[in-house]
């Protein structure tokens, strides 16, 4: 638990698309919304920051670990995607205990963990269940769970609440927030939609076509919307966005 | 004219015919079951006249009766298979009026069709045969009310009569298909996909029949014959060993060469999944002989390996493996890059975020979840490379492999001394691929949750 995430100027490029640079830094305890339409590079960032992608400038650093070429597994960013990806031939406990065995510690101190989270989470009834068998919510919670379990030092949630029912939507909040609240764990959650930043109610982050616009505190960007692009998106969710058109 | 009326004409017309039988001796008059026919035929006739509903039953049996007096008596000469015949014929009869009532048009055409062609069958087409006439008689009455059932009734009736000598593969085959094509179902209702089925499935039979005929033709004494002899055991047991060990070695390179094709993009990585399909476009005896100029005791490879590893390779256990792997490995190849390219990459960079490496996220995420179609891979080339006989011949003639030995004792011997062998080869090839196949059905696939795009 060393810190802040701080992302240097960083930049990503992928044929015409380019992400960055971006330069942001999320401390301890802070819960990060990050915002914007459709292939506007969220889920880019989220994976240059997990080191599936590799950066074509910038630097990122984690307190004062330069991530640079680490591989994925050395970094201690949990990562959990957007379909929850879970290991479909694996049972809940599995799914939830694969990361233990590369945590460095001990069996004791394993089985600790995994009850801490399980408990945190309130997984403990799934964990004999294929991930076949789970809802939508479920499995994001077990998604959740086999991330933490890991202790990371950077959460990254791509699109945690997407495709759930409403009533779904509103547990999943509840159980996001008394993570953060116990955890304080530095988390990146990338949404398209304005309610999760509002739910969330922390820090929120503006990006377009790969560049941040604006942020701050979701009241703040609401009131004082940095251009009229951040006022048509946060009016209406979701503005075309127009290549080219002046911000 | 009402139909009720018609049976006391009939009635008048069987009596006139009768007396007129009796006068010129086509029929004995005081003959018991004549005189029991003429009873019946007046007694059906009262019963008509009160329940004017049953004429149409009634009509039919005095036809029948009518018919078998004065024709059936010359067919089947004496009275105990006549009456037999009779009441099958009535019976049937009562279940074509049934059928008449209850069912569509269709099947009344469709029974009353097989009466006749039953008739043509079993008593113009062969001698003797009356009680297999009523016994298939009362077997189509039986399954007179379902189609599928009058559908393998007649398949089994047609491979018993006209495809006489191969009548088990015939009857194994038509039930197949018969099941296969009564049963589809689809998503989308079309009479033409059940069409396309059966189309197939007769092109499918020229397969099956060979394979069947074999199997069926042989008892157990043969069997066991050829199972003594020690030659031929010995090739079995070599084809076996042979096979195993080829398969494992196409595994232990085929796999993690199919998982570095199916992860990374490289150039020539196209040409390289064409190429490694040669071996299934090469003739197998163009196999055998390439193989041979690389491996031959005489040539550069094969005379080194002869000579300073002591590891000849023409005519030995060696070369057997070399054929083997060489012509089994595109199978291998191929199910193998299919299974991991069916694995979710999603679920292995999560996996290495959670802290495995790119070793333990193949053993623990990509091998699991290809495993299925990487053993129908290992299956395939375990059968391709126990089956091989092109390539093996050229390189290894001896020792001897369970094809080669078959091929050999052909050429000797004739067809007639091979087919147990034949028929013991087919069976240990089958036995092995079912126990394959059901091994298969057990393990993981890969199928992952379905993939949502960002």
């Amino acid at each position: 638990m060393n810190g802040i995430l701080h992302l240097d100027g960083i930049v990503v490029r992928q044929g015409d698309f380019q992400l960055g640079p971006v330069t942001l830094s999320i401390r301890q305890g802070e819960h990060l919304v990050l915002m914007g339409p459709s292939g506007c590079g969220k889920t880019t960032l989220l994976k240059a920051i997990a080191g599936f992608i590799p950066l074509d400038a910038g630097s990122i650093r984690i307190g004062d670990r330069v991530l640079g070429d680490l591989p994925p597994e050395q970094r201690r960013v949990g990562y959990v995607p957007q379909s929850a990806s879970l290991f479909p031939h694996l049972r809940v406990r599995d799914n939830i205990r694969f990361g233990l065995a590369y945590a460095g510690i001990n069996r004791d101190q394993q089985e600790a963990r995994f009850n801490r989270i399980t408990g945190l989470l309130g997984v403990e009834a799934l964990l004999d269940r294929r991930p076949a068998t789970l809802s939508g919510g479920e499995a994001r919670r077990v998604a959740l769970a086999r991330s933490l379990v890991t202790e990371p030092d950077v959460l990254l949630l791509d699109e945690p609440l997407g495709m759930l029912d409403t009533p779904a939507r509103h547990t999943l909040v509840q159980t996001l927030k008394s993570i953060h609240a116990a955890l304080g764990t530095p988390t990146i959650h990338v949404t398209h939609h304005l309610d999760e930043a509002w739910m969330m109610g922390g820090l929120c982050s503006l990006l377009r076509e790969g560049r941040l616009v604006q942020t701050g505190p979701v009241e703040t960007l609401l009131l004082n919307p940095a251009n009229a692009w951040a006022q048509a998106f946060l009016d209406g969710g979701e503005p075309r966005s127009t290549p080219g058109a002046t911000a | 004219m009402k139909p009720s009326r018609i049976i006391p004409l009939l009635q008048v017309i069987l009596l006139a015919l009768y007396a007129a039988g009796t006068v010129h001796g086509w029929l004995e008059p005081l003959e018991l079951f004549n005189l029991l026919m003429m009873t019946a035929c007046l007694v059906t006739t009262a019963r008509a006249w009160r329940h004017p509903d049953e004429s149409l039953v009634a009509g039919g049996i005095l036809v029948l009766i009518g018919a078998h007096l004065f024709v059936g008596q010359r067919i089947a000469p004496d009275t105990l298979t006549g009456g037999a015949i009779l009441l099958a014929s009535l019976l049937t009869l009562y279940v074509g009026i049934q059928i008449n009532r209850h069912l569509p048009r269709g099947y009344w055409w469709a029974f009353v069709t097989g009466y006749f062609v039953l008739y043509a069958l079993f008593i113009l087409h062969l001698n003797n045969a009356e009680p297999l006439f009523i016994l298939f008689l009362m077997a189509m009455t039986a399954c007179a009310r379902s189609a599928r059932l009058l559908a393998y009734y007649w398949a089994a009736v047609v491979s018993f009569t006209f495809l006489q000598p191969y009548a088990w593969p015939a009857v194994i085959i038509l039930f197949f298909a018969i099941s296969a094509v009564t049963g589809a179902r689809s998503s989308v209702p079309s009479r033409l996909l059940p069409v396309f089925l059966a189309a197939g499935l007769a092109l499918f039979a020229f397969v099956l029949l060979p394979v069947l005929l074999m199997l069926t033709g042989e008892d157990l004494h043969s069997l066991e014959t050829v199972w003594r002899d020690p030659r031929i055991r010995a090739a079995i047991g070599r084809t076996a060993a042979t096979a195993t060990v080829s398969t494992a070695v196409l595994t232990l390179f085929g796999v993690p060469l199919a998982y570095a094709i199916s992860r990374l993009r490289f150039p020539g990585r196209t040409l390289l999944l064409s190429l490694a399909d040669l071996p299934i476009v090469i003739p197998q005896s163009v196999a055998g002989i390439a193989l041979l100029r690389v491996f031959g005791r005489r040539q550069i490879i094969g005379g080194w390996l002869a000579d300073t590893l002591g590891l000849p390779v023409d005519g030995t256990l060696l070369g057997i493996g070399i054929a083997q792997v060489f012509v089994a490995f595109p199978f291998l190849l191929r199910s193998a890059v299919a299974a991991f390219d069916t694995v979710d990459e999603e679920l292995e960079l999560t996996a290495r975020s959670l802290g495995a490496s790119p070793w333990n996220t193949f053993r623990r995420i990509a091998l699991p979840l290809g495993a299925r179609g990487i053993f129908l891979g290992i299956v395939l080339a375990w059968a391709r490379a126990a089956g091989e006989f092109g390539a093996v011949v050229f390189i290894a003639p001896t020792p001897e492999t369970a094809p080669v030995a078959a091929f050999n004792r052909f050429n000797s011997a004739g067809m007639i001394e091979t087919a147990p062998l034949v028929s013991l080869l087919l069976l240990f090839s089958l036995v092995m691929f079912f126990l394959l196949q059901l091994t298969t059905r057990l393990l993981p696939t890969g199928a992952a949750q379905p993939r949502r795009r960002p």
